[in-house]
């Protein structure tokens, strides 16, 4: 734990284990996201849905980058992850990204994906306004996951008809432009 | 808060907050008789929830109101205020999982809501009053 990092914080007027409430289930919604995304884009097959496998494919593994840029700052903060990872996953901010009844069903597979996003959007507008002004490096780590959870909102919204998302694909899959800088070994 | 009206039908009609108290789209935590609800203002329309989140015991009342629904802050799990029914994660369940629907997606305590002179007033079970904080 930073002594100091979390004693600035708290000096700034957070409620630090709130905060870390918070950032342990936004962290779990990352881990849990990236192991329900597998399973989507293993399904994610057939003319409609090898299109869709690549962009399943980034948000996926941008979900495991904002995992494992969160965790550092949540050990800074003096919190931890639970010990048993079904404690973790209960405790999800967002509920589960589970396979639709019928796999082929391409729509629905991108309703469960937008609606994920939408809810990851809210955590980290959440965190944002919490710790605007207050906690320069969590709102930093937050607003770099906020842009990339907002893109994948927006690809998937592309698919699924409502109006283009304004940006084209990742260079590489998985590439992280925001959170990337966050990483232990950077992108 | 927590003036009680006694009811003919079963429903003491309890005083929870002023109207205004609620700004619209917003959701107000009010105590009454010991029992903390979540109350709504949508679309001019207030309405009433038991405050506890039927997934994991989040506060629904410091939830928002979002789409239409109560948002839980702690998972996101979102209600209709009218009915009490769980909305979200509902719509993206699937279908063939009714083990998962069993578990998660319990619907929200919903209470009985009159305006009377600018005053919100909550109707609760005459017989079983709420002891739940």
């Amino acid at each position: 734990m930073g002594k100091v990092a979390r004693e600035v914080v708290e000096k700034a007027g957070i409620n630090v284990d709130e905060l870390l409430k918070k950032l342990v289930r936004a962290a779990a919604a990352e881990f849990t996201t990236f192991y329900y995304y597998t399973i989507l884009r293993v399904n994610a097959i057939g003319f409609d849905g090898e299109g869709l496998k690549e962009i399943i494919e980034d948000a996926r593994i941008e979900d495991r980058n904002h995992f494992e840029a969160l965790t550092p700052r949540i050990y800074e903060l003096g919190g931890s992850l639970p010990r048993d990872i079904r404690d973790f996953a209960k405790d999800s901010a967002c509920p589960d990204a589970y396979l639709p009844k019928n796999p082929k069903d391409i729509k629905e597979m991108l309703h469960v994906l937008v609606e994920a996003e939408r809810c990851a959007i809210r955590v980290y507008t959440d965190i944002c306004q919490i710790t605007f002004g207050k906690d320069p490096r969590t709102y930093d780590l937050s607003l770099g996951i906020l842009h990339e959870e907002i893109e994948h909102e927006a690809w998937f919204s592309e698919y699924l008809g409502e109006g283009p998302s304004g940006h084209f694909r990742r260079g590489v899959p998985g590439e992280s432009p925001y959170a990337g800088k966050f990483l232990v070994v950077p992108k | 808060m927590g003036n009680s009206t006694p009811g003919a039908d079963g429903v003491r009609w309890v005083f929870a907050a002023g109207l205004d108290d609620i700004p619209e789209g917003t959701v107000r935590s009010a105590t009454v008789d010991g029992m903390r609800l979540a109350l709504v203002k949508r679309e001019g329309e207030v309405y009433a929830l038991d405050a506890v989140c039927p997934h994991q015991q989040g506060p629904l009342d410091q939830g928002e109101l979002w789409r239409g629904a109560v948002e839980c802050p702690w998972h996101r799990f979102r209600y209709d205020p009218v009915t009490g029914a769980n909305i979200y994660p509902a719509n993206v369940y699937p279908d063939d999982a009714p083990e998962l629907k069993r578990r998660d997606l319990r619907p929200a305590q919903v209470f009985p809501v009159e305006v009377r002179g600018g005053k919100i007033f909550v109707g609760l079970p005459a017989e079983a009053p709420a002891v739940r904080k």
